[in-house]
């Protein structure tokens, strides 16, 4: 199965051809802000890493921002650097350029200072959007798609309706060798021997149960009650009373394929198939971390209930503009909502569509997302929000 | 749909209406087969969960086949199960010293 999608240098397909700016730490924002400002239709990717990160985070920061550096999606990009960052913006350019796309760097300390540094990024992106103008789209196999799945707004309908669709939809991918990555850790507790015995070999089973019991070890060690974030004041008015109840639901969303690996946040996946990636619930940085994994689609499974009023905003869950989102809704209750989905699963709940079919739209959906076709979200929001990298640990 | 049934060894299935005290539910399983009926006791509301099968007091709610929680207090048929009658027993939800 083929679609027609931007073939970069290194193999790899984007749906999208952006052209970005990435800071090489937060503290460099406004300077990619205001270059990005002068160049109309470049993606300022502006983030918040900060030295304050130290060990496993600061790693995970690194791989984040060279990850989103080599994303498909991204054609092409300038790094802006200050000369003082814990990641140089040399090195950063040096890591993504590995991918074969051009990518260049402007830094204060070496351009003679900030305005130096404005002009002189302007000028390259201005070069770097002409070229990227000139990219067309190829015919490319569906096997080049990698999507990133996460659920939300989630309810007892979403195990009813929108996560087995979205499974289903996964499940497709994979069977034309496609990849698929969701995440999401504190939402298998209660759900990790089901999810485990899915581990296509031992160790991928005792990995999932030693993630999940980390995450348990971290609950214990800081002594909370989570009830009330797992699930969520939202999930419990949706209907889910406990967290084994809303795991059982979400590893729907997966599809039935055998778990090739447990990815650490913003690891890209080493061949094709269906991974999980250690990490956060919260959208926006889980979406960062697909996105610095790979994925050029993200799925959004909406569950529902009316206390959902999270559905009706237009952009949510926004801030990755280079990331097109594929938001599906799962409940029937207020069908006034569908205007904000790209794909309706409450037929579902109704008897007058199946789970095969809405899986099928949703496959078909990614196909043609992939291919240009612009999302609901794309379409109706310019709103964006600072991207955040995952951070779990020390925070200075 | 009036009420789905996840997993046949469940004791509480999802209701997909606003249900009231005497509400007669038919349930369906995930292939909407029809697999029974119910009699509703109290106010439900739409997607919540109703009670099939008596749960005493500290006994499993089981949904998906799997266990969910374990009871607060004594559940018959017909009951509302959420939050006021039912508690986690996974580690979360729960101070893990308690």
């Amino acid at each position: 199965m083929k679609f027609a999608g931007y073939l970069r240098p290194d193999g790899s397909v984007g749906v999208r051809n952006f052209v970005a700016v990435l800071p090489t730490i937060g503290c460099a924002n406004e300077l990619a802000h205001t270059i990005a400002e002068q160049v109309p239709g470049v993606i300022p990717l502006l983030h918040n890493h900060a030295c304050i990160r130290v060990g496993k985070d600061a790693q995970r920061a690194r791989k984040t921002l060279i990850g989103m550096g080599k994303n498909p999606n991204i054609h092409s990009l300038l790094i802006v650097g200050l000369g003082c960052e814990p990641i140089p913006a040399s090195e950063l350019c040096e890591e993504i350029a590995v991918t074969g796309k051009e990518v260049q760097y402007v830094e204060i300390e070496r351009d003679n200072g900030y305005d130096a540094a404005v002009k002189k990024g302007v000028e390259i992106l201005r070069q770097l959007l002409e070229k990227a103008s000139l990219e067309k789209r190829t015919e490319c196999d569906v096997s080049k798609l990698k999507i990133g799945i996460k659920c939300g707004g989630s309810g007892a309908v979403s195990a009813i309706a929108s996560n087995p669709s979205v499974g289903r939809a996964a499940d497709l991918l994979v069977e034309n060798g496609g990849t698929v990555m969701f995440t999401e850790t504190a939402e298998i507790i209660g759900a990790e021997h089901v999810f485990a015995a899915r581990g296509k070999t031992p160790q991928v089973q005792q990995k999932v149960l030693d993630t999940v019991q980390r995450m348990k070890d971290e609950i214990a060690r800081c002594g909370v009650d989570i009830l009330g974030s797992e699930p969520t004041k939202g999930n419990i008015a949706n209907g889910l009373t406990t967290i084994e109840e809303k795991s059982l639901g979400a590893i729907i969303k997966g599809g039935t394929t055998p778990v090739i690996d447990v990815l650490e946040y913003a690891q890209e996946p080493a061949g094709p198939g269906l991974y999980f990636m250690d990490g956060t619930t919260q959208a926006s940085q889980l979406f960062l971390g697909m996105f610095a994994a790979g994925a050029q689609i993200q799925i959004f499974s909406f569950g529902g209930g009316t206390p959902s009023r999270i559905r009706g905003l237009p952009s949510y869950p926004c801030g990755l503009k280079t990331l097109p989102v594929i938001k599906v809704l799962g409940s029937c209750d207020d069908e006034n909502e569908i205007q904000y989905f790209d794909i309706y699963a409450g037929n579902i709940l109704k008897g007058t569509e199946s789970i095969q079919d809405v899986g099928q739209k949703i496959f078909e959906k990614i196909l043609q997302v992939a291919q240009g076709e612009i999302t609901i979200t794309e379409g109706t929001s310019k709103y964006s929000e600072m991207l955040q990298v995952y951070a779990d640990g020390l925070l200075m | 749909m009036e009420c789905i049934i996840m997993n046949p060894q469940d004791n509480v299935a999802t209701v997909l209406k606003k249900c009231i005290p005497g509400d007669k539910l038919i349930i369906a399983d995930t292939e909407m087969k029809e697999v029974g009926n119910i009699m509703v006791t109290e106010e439900i509301p739409f997607a919540h969960k109703v009670c099939l099968q008596e749960i005493k007091e500290g006994d499993p709610v089981i949904k998906y086949g799997q266990v969910i929680g374990k009871a607060k207090s004594h559940i018959l048929p017909g009951n509302y199960v959420h939050v006021h009658n039912v508690v986690s027993i996974a580690g979360a939800g729960r101070l893990q010293t308690d």
